[in-house]
């Protein structure tokens, strides 16, 4: 084999192995050291393109493919909902009864719902930058300024199939979610909602409407004005 | 439905981390890059009875990621990152000379043209042959080996630039 087609062929593949390749390197050292030096180059390619991966990712990858599944029940049960309401409002029950019902209800009530159900998927030991949380806030417009608590977790989500933000923060060993939910998700903002064992509460802005949820112990409300005080709304 | 999500963790548990990394050299932009992962194994699942051969799985979901990533700037014309501000997994200090040349290869893959990255990572991360990365690719054997080379050249010119220059500079 000569030498310029050795040479494009171990550039092109440094772990080819075939016959011919090694013939040649057992006929020419200057050959076999060729290879063995891109052998080593090789290697030192591997290491750079293998980037860190987000820790316990696959995990993430499961829970997300798990509430896609729970949203489009979730739409399934809106759709029924909708023609029960329907037919309710056929035989007489005035609109004024039925739109708060609903205004007060969905927003807060699917967040904590959305909450719950990813309990065991948020990983424990994580902790997040300032600029990774960032980096996501910024797409609703958003800046956090300042560290509030330790964040365990963030990571875009479906929220009522509107691409929304999941923030966990942890102090002093409580958990606070946070969600960041686009204007255009058509749910309404509402005040306070007390489910199961979890108080969720929401502020809204130009731009979208942030929920936050703790324990029914600590206070929703302290949390939502400690992070709204370090949030910058601001849409590019 | 429970064999479908058996299969179904088995592949990301096998592949996610493959996938990320695909990503995040394909798309060069981090911030979306767990968005296009998250994608592809959504639209994998929807379509997980497609796949007739589990040996085939990697390279199908290599297929469907890089639907993803051309539906993206189908849809928005992504803004371009300026190589020379982009920071590649620069959290750590550079501090030995082994991590100096490490970082500087990732610049260097950044800078290099798509479709010779590509092939590139397909080999390397993937652990694709030739004919593999051609047909992931729809190009024929030897234009994905010439690519190959090529990159490997571009690559190794610039780290063995550097040497000389850092040998010069100590001598």
């Amino acid at each position: 084999m000569d030498d310029l087609t050795f040479r494009r062929r171990i550039y092109a593949d440094p772990q080819d192995s075939g016959s011919d390749i090694k013939s040649a390197c057992s006929a020419d050292s200057k050959k076999a050291k060729f290879k063995a030096d891109m052998m080593d180059f090789d290697d030192k390619l591997k290491n750079a393109l293998m980037i860190d991966v987000p820790e316990n990712y696959a995990d993430r990858v499961l829970l997300n493919k798990h509430l896609n599944s729970k949203n489009n029940k979730s739409k399934i049960n809106t759709v029924r909902w909708a023609v029960a309401a329907s037919i309710i409002f056929a035989v007489g029950i005035s609109t004024s009864i039925l739109y708060p019902l609903k205004n007060t209800t969905m927003l807060i009530s699917h967040a904590i719902s959305h909450m719950e159900s990813e309990l065991d998927h948020i990983p424990t030991n994580s902790n997040y930058t300032l600029e990774q949380v960032n980096a996501k806030l910024a797409e609703f417009g958003g800046t956090l300024v300042d560290n509030i608590a330790a964040i365990k977790f963030v990571s875009f989500c479906r929220f009522e199939g509107t691409r929304s933000l999941h923030i966990v923060m942890s102090d002093k060993g409580e958990d606070v979610t946070v969600f960041i939910v686009p204007k255009d998700s058509g749910l309404s903002s509402q005040s306070t909602v007390s489910q199961n064992r979890y108080v969720g509460t929401s502020l809204s802005n130009k731009f979208a409407d942030m929920v936050v949820i703790t324990e029914e112990k600590s206070s929703a409300e302290d949390w939502k004005k400690r992070i709204s005080s370090k949030i910058n709304w601001q849409k590019a | 439905m429970k064999t479908k999500y058996l299969t179904y963790e088995t592949l990301v548990r096998a592949y996610s981390k493959d996938l990320y990394r695909y990503a995040y050299w394909l798309c060069r932009d981090a911030n979306v890059v767990d968005d296009i992962v998250q994608e592809t194994f959504l639209r994998a699942w929807r379509s997980l009875e497609s796949l007739k051969d589990n040996n085939a799985a990697k390279s199908w979901l290599i297929t469907i990621l890089r639907r993803e990533n051309a539906r993206r700037f189908e849809r928005k014309q992504l803004d371009l990152v300026d190589i020379d501000d982009y920071e590649v997994s620069d959290l750590t200090s550079t501090s030995t000379e082994q991590e100096m040349e490490n970082h500087l290869l990732q610049r260097q893959i950044f800078k290099l043209s798509e479709e010779y990255r590509e092939p590139l990572i397909l080999q390397v991360i993937g652990g694709f042959s030739g004919e593999e990365i051609a047909s992931i690719l729809e190009l024929n054997k030897n234009t994905v080996m010439t690519r190959l080379f090529r990159a490997r050249n571009q690559l190794k010119e610039i780290l063995d630039t550097n040497s000389m220059q850092k040998g010069a500079q100590n001598g």
